[in-house]
Order: structure tokens, then sequence, then C-alpha cells
């Protein structure tokens, strides 16, 4: 049997069943195990560990809507914290369409209600798009204001995450 | 090599300077279609100057990590493995250390036939070479299948370094492939490795 000369990823997204207030609802849930691994597989560099696996296991305990947009930056963060050699951190951010209004990280009663979604992960410091999603029915001009104000959040939240690296860093250093 | 007095914290992503200023070393990586080095690694930042006769005259930037990582077996290194089993074609081994460093996790080895010895290889009988249980001194051929990295014990510093006699003594060396336990003054057959001198 042959090995891989590259890592492997492997990604896993499940829910408690006391996660949601419906109890063990949701079809959709079942690609966030591989859209986690889209989102992620683009920014390790995976060819530094041939015949190695990372995996990443995500327990959502309680969702409050945008939970793949959350479980993608903070696994990103995870593997920063581990020492997997990355291109970039990954972050993610959602936003609803509301009508006439965009919501960014929609908690899940905006989420229910919501006309459309969209999510956008990025290398945040490389301005590369790792992941794209959009569901329902969006203008273009709509789209345009959307996707600006993700990736403008996306590297807000990228600061932040760095932060909290460094903070983590220096604090086991002492 | 020296190293100058910074201690900046850098995460994944971070630029570190240009590719005309400074060479990327461990940690960091050049990205070529805008000729900047990133940092791709949480953990400190080092600029290592090149030696004065080196023709690139950058410095070097490496990041590193801020946690201890457990020792990795990579083709070259020197490792320690304990012989867990002896067949007539190869025996395997679990890497125990390597360099100076104990492995966390557990890595096996397989020493096959042709790797025991520098010459004479088909002549090589495996059961006079090792028994299970011996520590020996390895080099680390390749990453060898999906089970197991390739180990060779073909030089003279290389093969067994410690062995326990059927007495349960740990037995002397006499000769390139004898070792005598103290006690009975029994000998076995061992690949024998050179240690010191």
């Amino acid at each position: 049997m042959m090995y891989s000369d590259i890592g492997r990823l492997n990604c896993n997204v499940s829910y408690t069943t006391f996660a949601t207030p419906v109890r063990a609802q949701g079809s959709d849930r079942k690609e966030f195990s591989s859209m986690l691994h889209k989102a992620l597989e683009g920014a390790i560099i995976l060819e530094t560990f041939p015949k190695t696996t990372v995996d990443v296991f995500a327990l959502v305990l309680e969702s409050g809507g945008s939970d793949l947009p959350v479980v993608i930056s903070c696994a990103s963060l995870a593997l920063a914290d581990a020492g997997i050699l990355m291109y970039d951190l990954v972050t993610s951010v959602s936003l609803s369409c509301l009508g006439k209004n965009l919501v960014i990280d929609p908690i899940l009663e905006e989420e229910s209600y919501q006309d459309g979604s969209l999510m956008i992960t990025c290398m945040p410091s490389r301005y590369e798009v790792t992941q794209l999603t959009i569901t329902g029915e969006w203008s273009t001009p709509k789209i345009n204001e959307g996707m600006q104000l993700c990736l403008d959040a996306c590297s807000k939240l990228a600061n932040i995450m760095r932060s909290c690296l460094k903070e983590a860093t220096t604090s086991s250093q002492e | 090599m020296k190293e100058e007095g910074e201690r900046e914290v850098v995460t994944p992503g971070e630029v570190l300077g240009k590719a005309s200023d400074v060479r990327a070393g461990r940690g960091a990586y050049l990205a070529p279609h805008n000729n900047l080095v990133y940092a791709s690694l949480t953990g400190f930042r080092r600029a290592l100057s090149p030696s004065p006769d080196s023709p690139d005259q950058r410095p070097t930037v490496e990041i590193t990590d801020h946690k201890a990582h457990g020792a990795v077996p990579e083709p070259g290194s020197i490792v320690i493995a304990r012989v867990t089993k002896v067949m007539a074609k190869m025996a395997s081994a679990d890497i125990m250390c390597v360099g100076p460093k104990s492995v966390r996790e557990k890595f096996s080895g397989i020493i096959r036939q042709q790797d025991v010895r520098a010459t004479e290889i088909d002549k090589v009988d495996m059961h006079l070479s090792f028994r299970p249980g011996d520590i020996v001194k390895a080099i680390v051929l390749s990453l060898g299948d999906a089970r197991a990295y390739y180990l060779s014990t073909a030089k003279n510093e290389l093969g067994v370094v410690s062995a326990e006699s059927t007495a349960g003594a740990t037995m002397v060396p006499i000769s390139w492939t004898e070792m005598q336990c103290p006690l009975t003054a029994q000998i076995e057959h061992r690949k024998v490795a050179k240690i010191g001198g």
C-alpha cells in the first residue's frame, strides 16, 4: 500500500442533540464537513507533511446561527495554534438578506426568516477567497454590497484572531 | 549565523518582508505572485544574518514554533529502535528516539535483509543479526510504505547497541558479528554497532 506524498485533511462537523431548540433536525448539516474541508484545504501547506493526516473535529454544543462560518474560523484558529503550516488564517463570515436589509452574522431566528444567504471564506492577508456560498434570490448590486461587507468583516475578524493567538503565545511563554 | 535579539510574535499570513530584502526560512514562505515573504506558523520571528562569504546577503527570517512538538523521523535521521519481530527477509522495530530526542507517538520501522550490512548483502541471515528486544541504532532510508519507515544498519557505527542474553544479562560485544553474555559466556550472533573509537 502506498502512502500519500502530501498530507491529508480530514474534517468532521457534528451537532449535539441539544444544540438546537428543535431536536435533531436539518439535513443541510450533512454537507458541513465537506464545506469545512473545502474551506481549509487551500490554506494548509499540505506538501510539508507527507504520510500524515490532519484531523479537524468540530462539535457544536449550542447553535445560535451562523454556525458554519464560526466553525471554519475556529478550526483555522485551532490549526494555527497547533503549529500546522498554513498560507494564511482562514476567516469566514455569513450574511442574511431580509427583505431590503442585509444582516451580518445572523442569529438562528434571522436565518429562519431570510430570503437569501451569502457566506464568504477568505484568507484575509492574501485577499483570496477560498469559498463562496450564495443561496436564495439576490440582485447583482446586493451581492456586491454583501461581499464587500463580508470581506470587510473577515479582515476585522482576522485582526481579532491574530491578537488572540499572540496573547496565547506570549502567555504560554511566561 | 548569529541571532538578532527580537521577540516579535507573528501568526500565519503576516507579511515578513519583501523577497528582495529577506529570505524565507523555516515557518515562512515566499508567495511568487507578489514577491512577499509570509509567515506560515504562529511563533517568534527570528532573523538570521547570512554568513559573510555567501553570495546571497539577504537575512533569513524564520519562525520558531511556540509549542514543542514531538520528534518525527525523516530520511537521513539517526534513530534508536527496539526490535519487535524478526522474520526471514526483514525485521520490524519500534522507533524510540530520533537523534537525541525521544518520540511521543509510536513510529514503526522495517529493516530489510538487504539493508542490514553494507557487504555480502545476500548472505545476511536476519536471525543471526537481530533478536526481538534488541536496541538498534539505524538510519532512516525513506518514508517506506504506509505502515513503516525503512531503516538501514549498513554502516559500521550502526547496528545492535544493546542486547540481552537468554540469561537476562546485557551482553558485551566481542566482534563485528558476536556478543557474549557475561554470566554464561554464551556467544550470540548480532549485527554489532561500533560504538565510540
